[in-house]
Formats: structure tokens, C-alpha cells, sequence
């Protein structure tokens, strides 16, 4: 006892308070037009969504130490639903974390230790209009879906012993006014289309190959519009299809300049149609048009504020807030893209 | 083990200073970068029995882990561990009574050409055992510490020079007996390399003193105490050879002086051996070698010298020398099968007696692993023995190793056997089996069950009774977050005393007399099982016996040891709420014993801190 408040009135004499290089914040990205990136905040636990303690709270806390947050371990996707909630599947968790910062309210997603459809290995996610959360599961083969309250309601592609359906289920999208579900099924090369309400498979887009409409490791697709964006990992490129499979354009090539691809992840949309595509490699969001020129590209590597390591999911929301999913820094970093539409909705140039 | 309430007020102030340390958030001390977590509790302890008298009151206890680095790692990293009233009870500590003390290390220059080391341990009322073969042993109850400091030059194209020192000392009771042993061992160790035109030359030098001081029921006399002092040196040499070759040689010096019950006895000898190695090509290899000991004796008696156990008299006496002459050669007929012829001969004078032994054979390593058949390997050898009085009889080898899994069954088999197999001295030939077996099974959901067992037998072929046997088997179901599992063993033969316990002698008999050895006979068995009833909250509980009796011209024990120990945890943040229970009863069953029998129970909180 004697010799560890020795050591600790020791350890005072010399000390001096480290800031964290998270904390620093980072210039705006000042783009063409008056548009910008901002760079607004990053969070990694739950710690970030609670409300701060009050006297007694922090009362409790003294006698008893903080609870034990719960923290991303290699997050990797992210969705965010109509209540602004980030909804984040973490494989090294094994489960799906939901930050609900307007209510201070968190939930962690889990199916560890179920006899049966146990969750493993929770990959993707997207939420639908009714704010329900479907999760690709890659090891198990299988889509789960939870509601609004994150209660558990079923799965998708489960077979006959429990076994799943798919061999390796990535990428998901969700179109609730058609009511269908495209997920990318990275092993078998193909995107399945399921009918959103019975999960029955309507229709498999694409083949193995290098060409149009063949994958080689397809990991991500977004829907926008009618378009359907699809990461062809392995070709280094995106492909946009219509919403019946048929080709339409493709960006990204394999090299090591602006605009090529080495190992893309996420994808993502603003409100003035331009694509946002993460490359793990190289650490950076690359920002394409829609005719695929690169515009700009933010982010490096690093762990300070604005810099990744290991970037994986991808997401922006109704306000342009860019949702980048950190993996190696285990954290989320958020920035809000102004552009000319916002500005001419009274957002600041 | 319980403390009054004054000594209790400092403790809590010391608490409460305790708890502000983690508002200083991230620290950084300096050049340093120094970690610190710990834990502090509070309880109500108490202990009764038949032999003492009855305590409880208020306890405080905790430990703490401080670890990091001075400018950087490689220049000075250190880490220290305190702990105070720690016992099973309370903690993960397997200690009986409140156990405190202190582990302290620190590395200096570790990247640098002159790397250096400190270590210290120190315990004070902790708990220990006294070995017994088939069985978990007597539980002592003691202190002691351990210091020891190092230092090396690896200075490039010089020679490297490595130094070492360790002190220890010890001393313990065994729980049934007041009698009080104890030991001290202190070690100088240096080591020297150095690569010049090829050859890689190589020197050493050890030097030990031990003392132990043996009480008088565990040699049924007066208390004993033992000296040794050893000294050995030594110098080696190797360099390539054509064909893909290694010529090695060395030579040794080891001598050894042993005080014990008022005798004295030394003795020296010296060794030298030369090993040559060839692979004309890459399927086969060639090899030999020969050794010559100057005193045979020597050499054996410092084996038992070296184990703790007093000097046999016997061969002290006899002048003697030994010289072996070993060839083999072996040859990869296909990846999975490799053949090896190999003849051994020995000459060895005993007393002006010469004894001599060849013996040749062959061996064969076999390994097949396939699928449906599993994985497969044996080895089987084959030697011929003959002495100065011609043929002596034959040598069998063989091991045998099986695993696969089988309609969900997960299961594994291992054989080993020989015999009239050539031990160090020409004149005896010993014979052994072994075997054991595993079968693993998952039941259902995060259900296993899993059980092995093992068994092993070995003698001397002249010496009728001179052998030993022992099994085991145990068994464990986990389910979710539950376990259970019990074990049994058992096992008898002849053994040697050592102050730290009884084991099996190293060497047989005549080199260790007859009236040194003890026979034994000792089996035990234990349950234990754990698990999470409602969330967070953690029980385990474990029960265990053993009983075992020795019996010898001087020592004649039949032990018993009962301990029954459980314990709940349940955190509350940072904070742990335990409660523990240990029943602990112990008999030595000697003249001048008395059986030990005590309860002790705990409850209390502790508060895990992140200090900095």
C-alpha cells in the first residue's frame, strides 16, 4: 500500500497532461464552387452517446468506477436510419452497435450464443423505410433483421440444419418501394435479388469474369435512384447496373495515381450525385461525378483526425454528413460535405 | 489473518488517496511511459479450527501492476507487482493463509550491446507444496525470495560474455507438522561465444552453493542439515565440415563437495566427448562420436547430488573411468519413412572390474496421415546386446501415435515401449511402457465433453520391486457457461527424499543404496466445477483428497489432505463483490505430528483501479 502512493505521489511530481492527436482538428477541405469537407467529430463507444453523469452519477462513478463502455473492435459497415441513429456491424465484436446521439441511447445488436441462427461474423448493413436493420452475416452464410428497437424478428437464407444459404453474403441494399433486397454474394460472384417480405430469391445478376456485368469479389452495392453501384473488389472497379442487372458504366482501374483503385470498400452518394468510394490501401475517400472523373479525394494514413487506417463502410445521410468507418482506429469519423444544393437551402458557402 | 480496526483507518485513508489518482486522466511521467492498475478490498475475514484458536475481524488487501519504460523500451522497462493478503478466499491467489509480498523485474539496455537484467521476489506467508509422486502433494506454508541480477557483452566480432548471479532462500512448514525446513541456493553462471576462422568456440563456468535444513520427522532422526557446494567449467568447439558436416568437441570439469549429518564427501570428474556429422546427400546422414568420464562415480553421484538427495556412499568409493564409441546412419527412403542402423559400444571399469557392452540394431520412423484413417506414426527399433560375457539379450523400441476424428468423436492413442534398453551404466538394463488416451466430443450448442487418461510402468530387469507405476485419468464437461471435471491418479514405487519433496530417483540401485530409498504408494482425486447461475455472477468450488504413504528403514508417513474451497464473485463496475470458503485438513501421520484442520471464510468488495 505504502509503496503505491509512493509510486503515484512520484509519478505526480513530473506530470504533464498528453492531448491526444485525435483532437485536433483539421482544416476544412475548401473545394471548387465554395463547396467543402468539414471534418465534425469521430466516435468510438458508447461512452460518447451517454449523457454526462450528474452530481450523483458521478458520485456513483467515484465509488464505483464508470461502467464498462462498450467500444468498437474492428468495425466495419455503417448505416444510418431515418432517426439519424448510426447503426455499425462490428465483426470483432460480433454484433452491431446503434448510436442514437439525439436520444443519448445506445444498443449493441448480438445472436453470439444462440442454439440456433446464431449471428458470427455481422458484415454489412442497411435499414429500410420502416427503419428495420438488415445484416449481411459472411461466416454464417445469412441475413438477420432486427426492428427499429433492435429486437430480433428473422433471417433470411437460412436452410434445412442451419446452415446458411449464401457462401459469403457482403454488400446489402434495401428498396422498400420495391420491396426487394440486392446483396452481394462476394464467393459466388453475383448479386441476389430477394423479395424484401419472404426473403425468396427473385433474381441473380452477374458471373465470374473481368467483363461487364462479371465480378471478380463483388463486397459492396448501393441503390440510388435506379441505379444500383456495385464494388467489384478484385477488377478495382465500381460498376453501376439499372435495377434489372443491365450494364450501364463503370469507373476505377487498378494503379497507384489519383482515381485508381487498389483494394475499394464502401460506397456512397451526396445530394448533388457524386460518388464517394473508400480505398483501404491507400487510407483516402476518392470523390468521382457521375460521369466518373475524380473531383478530389480526402483522408491518408494515419490516426490523427481526418486520416484512416484501414477504411472499410461507407455512408452519407439526408444532411450530407459522411459516415467513414475507421477500422484499424477503431472509430467512425463524420464530415459534412456543403455543397451547392445545401448552400441554396441557406447552408453556409 | 484478521486485523483490528486501528491498523484498518490507515488503510482506508490510504483508499481514499487511492481513488483521486485516477482523476489525473492520461499521464506521462517525464521520458517515461508508465502504466499502474491495481485493485484494493475490503472485507470480513475469519478463521477456526481444531489447532488454533479462533480470529475474525476486519481485513484490507490489494495488488497492483505497474509496468513501462524510462526514454524508451529498449533503454529501460520495468514492471512491479505488489500484493498484500491475498488468499484464495479473496482472490485468484491459490495461497491457504493471507499471502503478501512483491515481484519486481527491469530490463537495461535491452538494445543495446550490453543488455543487463534485475529481478526480485519476495513472499511472505505463502502457501507451497512438498511433492509426492501419484499424489498433489503436503501443503506448506512459508516465505521466501528470490534475487537475481544479469549482465552481457555482445560486442560484434568479440566475444560475447554472459553473466548471471541468483540468490534464493526459503523457509517452510508443512501444515500438521511445527517443524520448520528451509533451503538457500545462490548461483554464478557465466557463458562465453566466439567465432574465429570458422570455428565456434564456446566456455563456461558454474558455480552453486546450497544448504538445506531438513526436519527431523521427514528423516526420522534429528534435524539434518545438508551443504553443497559445485563447481563446473568447461570449453567447447565445432566447425563445418565437407559433405554438409559438423565436427563438435568439447571438454568439462565438475566437482562437488556435500556436507550431511556431520560427514563430508567430494568428488571430480572430467569429461570430453568429440561428435562428427555428415550428409553426402540430402537422404542420408552419418554420425560418431565417443565420450570418456575420468571418474564414473562422480558423474552418477553428482546426478543424485544434483537432485537434492544425499550422495550415495557406495560408488564414492570405487576408482573408475568410462569410454563410449557410438556410430549410426540413417537414410529417407520416402518422406514419411526413415530408417537408422546404429551401434553403441561401452567399456567401463568399476573397482578394478571391467565391464563392457555393445550393442547395434536399426530402427524405423513411420508416419502416414490420410484422411479416413486419421494420423498415424510409429517408430520401432531393434537392438542387440552383448558383454565381455557374450550375448546379453535383445532391444525393443517402439512409440506409436494415433489420432482421428470419428463420426464427431475426436479421438487420440499413444504407446510407447521398451525394453532391456541400455541405460548410462553398462551393467543395467531397464524396461518401460507407457500409454494414454484422449476422446473429445461436442455434445451439442457450446456443449463438450472431452476425457483422457494415462498410464506408464517402468523397472529395473535385474532388480525385482525396483520399479515404478503410476495412472491417471480426468474428465471435463463444459456447457455454456457451466463446467465440471474430476481427476483421480494414483501411483507406487520406489522413490528418494529431497528437502523439496519425495520424487523418483534419478539413478538405480546399487548407485543409490538400498536404505536411501522410500517406498511409496499415493493416490488422490478431485472435482471442481464453475459457473454463471444469473448474469455476472461467477462460482466456482473444487473439492480435492489425497492421501499417500511412505515407508523406509528410517521414515515411516501415511498422509491424508482434504481441501474444499469455493468462492462467488459478482462486479459491480469496477467493483467485485466476493465471498470465499476453504476447508483445509492435513495429516502427516509421523510421530510428533498433529493433524491440521482449518476453516477460513471471506467476505468483502474490492475497487480495480486504472490509476494511470
Amino acid at each position: 500500500m505504502i509503496l503505491l502512493l509512493v509510486t503515484a505521489s512520484a509519478a505526480k511530481v513530473k506530470i504533464r497532461r498528453v492531448t491526444p492527436e485525435a483532437e485536433v482538428r483539421p482544416a476544412d477541405l475548401l473545394l471548387e464552387g465554395g463547396r467543402k469537407l468539414t471534418w465534425e467529430r469521430s466516435f468510438a463507444s458508447e461512452r460518447e452517446v451517454r449523457n454526462k453523469p450528474g452530481f450523483w452519477g458521478k458520485l456513483v462513478n467515484v465509488i464505483a468506477g464508470e461502467p464498462d463502455f462498450k467500444r468498437m473492435v474492428s468495425p466495419y459497415s455503417i448505416a444510418v436510419d431515418s432517426k439519424g441513429r448510426a447503426i455499425i456491424t462490428d465483426p470483432g465484436a460480433v454484433g452491431v452497435h446503434v448510436f442514437d446521439f439525439a436520444a443519448h441511447k445506445y444498443k449493441f445488436l448480438q445472436r453470439r450464443y444462440k442454439d440456433k441462427d446464431a449471428m458470427l461474423k455481422p458484415q454489412c448493413v442497411a435499414v429500410d423505410a420502416q427503419d428495420n436493420i438488415y445484416v449481411t452475416d459472411s461466416e454464417a452464410g445469412k441475413i438477420f433483421v432486427f426492428d427499429a428497437d433492435g429486437k430480433y424478428r428473422r433471417v433470411i437464407g437460412s436452410i434445412k440444419g442451419g446452415e446458411g444459404y449464401f457462401k459469403r453474403p457482403t454488400g446489402i441494399a434495401i428498396d422498400s418501394e420495391a420491396h426487394r433486397i440486392y446483396v452481394t454474394d462476394t464467393l459466388r460472384n453475383q448479386v441476389f435479388v430477394l423479395d424484401l417480405n419472404d426473403g425468396q430469391i427473385l433474381q441473380k445478376i452477374g458471373k465470374s469474369g473481368t467483363g461487364e456485368v462479371q465480378f471478380n469479389f463483388p463486397t459492396e452495392v448501393l441503390l440510388r435512384d435506379q441505379t444500383l453501384a456495385v464494388v467489384d473488389a478484385m477488377n478495382f472497379r465500381v460498376q453501376f447496373l439499372d435495377r434489372s442487372g443491365a450494364f450501364r458504366s463503370a469507373i476505377g482501374k487498378l494503379g497507384d495515381s489519383s482515381g485508381d483503385m487498389f483494394r475499394p470498400k464502401g460506397i456512397a452518394v451526396d445530394s448533388e450525385g457524386h460518388y464517394y468510394v473508400v480505398d483501404a490501401f491507400y487510407s483516402v475517400v476518392q470523390v468521382f461525378d457521375r460521369e466518373g472523373r475524380l473531383l478530389y479525394y480526402f483522408g491518408g494514413r494515419g490516426t490523427g483526425a481526418g486520416h484512416f487506417q484501414l477504411p472499410a463502410g461507407l455512408f452519407i445521410d439526408r444532411e450530407d454528413r459522411v459516415f467513414v468507418v475507421d477500422a484499424y482506429n477503431q472509430r467512425v469519423q463524420v464530415f459534412r460535405y456543403t455543397g451547392i444544393t445545401r448552400q441554396a437551402k441557406g447552408g453556409q458557402p | 489473518m484478521a486485523y483490528g480496526f486501528a491498523n484498518t483507518r490507515y488503510a482506508l485513508a490510504a483508499t481514499l488517496l487511492l481513488w483521486a489518482l485516477p482523476l489525473l486522466g492520461q499521464l506521462e511521467v517525464g521520458e517515461s511511459s508508465t502504466q499502474m492498475t491495481g485493485n484494493v478490498a475490503v472485507g470480513y475475514d475469519g478463521s477456526y479450527g481444531e489447532s488454533l484458536a479462533s480470529e475474525h475481524g476486519i481485513s484490507v488487501g490489494g495488488e497492483a501492476y505497474l509496468h513501462g519504460s524510462y526514454y524508451d523500451p529498449k533503454f529501460i522497462s520495468y514492471d512491479f507487482h505488489p500484493y498484500y493478503n491475498r488468499n484464495q478466499n479473496n482472490s485468484a491467489y491459490q495461497s491457504i493463509s493471507n499471502s503478501s509480498g512483491f515481484n519486481g523485474s527491469a530490463n537495461l539496455f535491452s538494445g543495446s550491446h550490453f543488455p543487463g537484467f534485475v529481478s526480485y521476489t519476495k513472499n511472505y506467508s505463502g502457501s507451497g507444496t512438498f511433492g509426492l509422486p501419484g499424489a498433489s502433494g503436503l501443503t506448506t506454508h512459508g516465505s521466501g525470495q528470490t534475487f537475481s541480477v544479469g549482465w552481457s557483452e555482445l560486442l560484434p566480432d568479440m566475444p560475447t560474455l554472459f553473466a548471471s548471479y541468483t540468490m534464493t532462500d526459503s523457509a517452510s512448514t508443512i501444515y500438521g507438522s511445527d517443524a520448520q525446513s528451509g533451503s538457500a541456493n545462490k548461483m554464478l553462471d557465466l557463458h562465453s561465444d566466439y567465432t574465429v576462422a570458422g570455428f565456434r568456440l564456446g566456455a563456461f563456468f558454474q558455480h552453486q552453493n546450497a544448504s538445506a535444513d531438513i526436519p527431523a520427522f521427514l528423516v526420522g532422526q534429528q534435524e539434518v542439515r545438508s551443504d553443497t557446494s559445485s563447481n563446473s567449467y568447461g570449453v567447447t568447439a565445432q566447425h563445418r565440415l565437407p559433405l554438409h558436416g559438423d565436427i563438435y568437441g568439447g571438454w568439462h570439469h565438475s566437482g562437488y563437495g556435500y556436507d550431511y549429518a556431520g560427514g563430508h564427501t567430494d568428488a571430480s570428474s572430467h569429461t570430453a566427448n568429440v561428435n562428427a556429422m555428415m550428409r553426402p546427400v540430402s537422404k542420408l546422414s552419418l554420425s560418431m562420436g565417443m565420450t570418456y568420464t575420468n571418474n564414473l562415480s562422480a558423474a552418477l553421484v553428482q546426478e543424485v547430488v544434483n537432485a537434492g538427495a544425499p550422495p550415495p556412499p557406495a560408488l564414492s568409493e570405487f576408482a573408475s573411468h568410462s569410454a563410449q564409441y557410438n556410430a549410426s546412419a540413417g537414410y529417407t527412403i520416402f518422406s514419411n519413412l526413415y530408417v537408422q542402423g546404429q551401434l553403441t559400444h561401452w567399456n567401463q571399469v568399476v573397482g578394478g572390474r571391467d565391464f563392457s557392452n555393445t550393442q547395434y540394431g536399426a530402427t524405423v520412423n513411420y508416419n502416414m496421415v490420410r484422411n479416413f484413417l486419421g494420423n498415424f506414426t510409429f517408430v520401432v527399433g531393434v537392438m542387440d546386446n552383448t558383454n565381455q560375457e557374450g550375448h546379453i539379450g535383445t532391444s525393443l523400441v517402439s512409440n506409436l501415435n494415433y489420432s482421428r476424428r470419428i463420426d464427431g468423436w475426436d479421438v487420440g492413442a499413444h504407446f510407447s515401449y521398451s525394453q532391456n534398453l541400455q541405460t548410462l551404466v553398462a551393467i543395467y538394463t531397464t524396461s518401460s511402457y507407457g500409454y494414454g488416451g484422449t476422446v473429445r466430443r461436442r455434445l451439442g450448442y457450446r456443449t463438450y465433453w472431452n476425457a483422457s487418461f494415462s498410464g506408464g510402468h517402468s523397472g529395473l530387469n535385474q532388480f525385482e520391486g525396483f520399479s515404478s507405476k503410476s495412472e491417471s485419468f480426468s474428465s471435463s464437461l463444459t456447457h455454456r457457461g457451466y463446467a465440471v471435471s474430476a481427476s483421480y491418479s494414483n501411483s507406487n514405487g520406489v522413490s528418494l527424499f529431497t528437502p523439496a519433496g519425495v520424487i523418483q530417483p534419478p539413478l538405480p540401485p546399487p548407485v543409490i543404496g538400498p536404505n536411501d530409498l522410500i517406498l511409496f504408494n499415493g493416490r488422490g482425486w478431485s472435482f471442481g466445477a464453475g459457473g454463471s447461475p444469473i448474469r455476472r455472477l461467477q462460482l466456482t468450488g473444487s473439492f480435492s483428497r489425497s492421501l499417500s504413504n511412505t515407508l523406509s528403514p528410517t521414515l515411516d508417513t501415511r498422509t491424508h489432505t482434504n481441501m474444499f474451497n469455493v468462492q462467488a464473485r459478482y462486479p459491480v463496475r469496477k467493483l467485485y463483490l466476493t465471498g470465499g470458503y476453504t476447508r483445509f485438513q492435513q495429516g502427516l501421520g509421523s510421530a510428533g505430528t498433529n493433524p491440521t484442520d482449518v476453516t477460513t471464510y471471506y467476505v468483502g468488495v474490492s475497487r480495480w483501479f486504472n490509476f494511470f
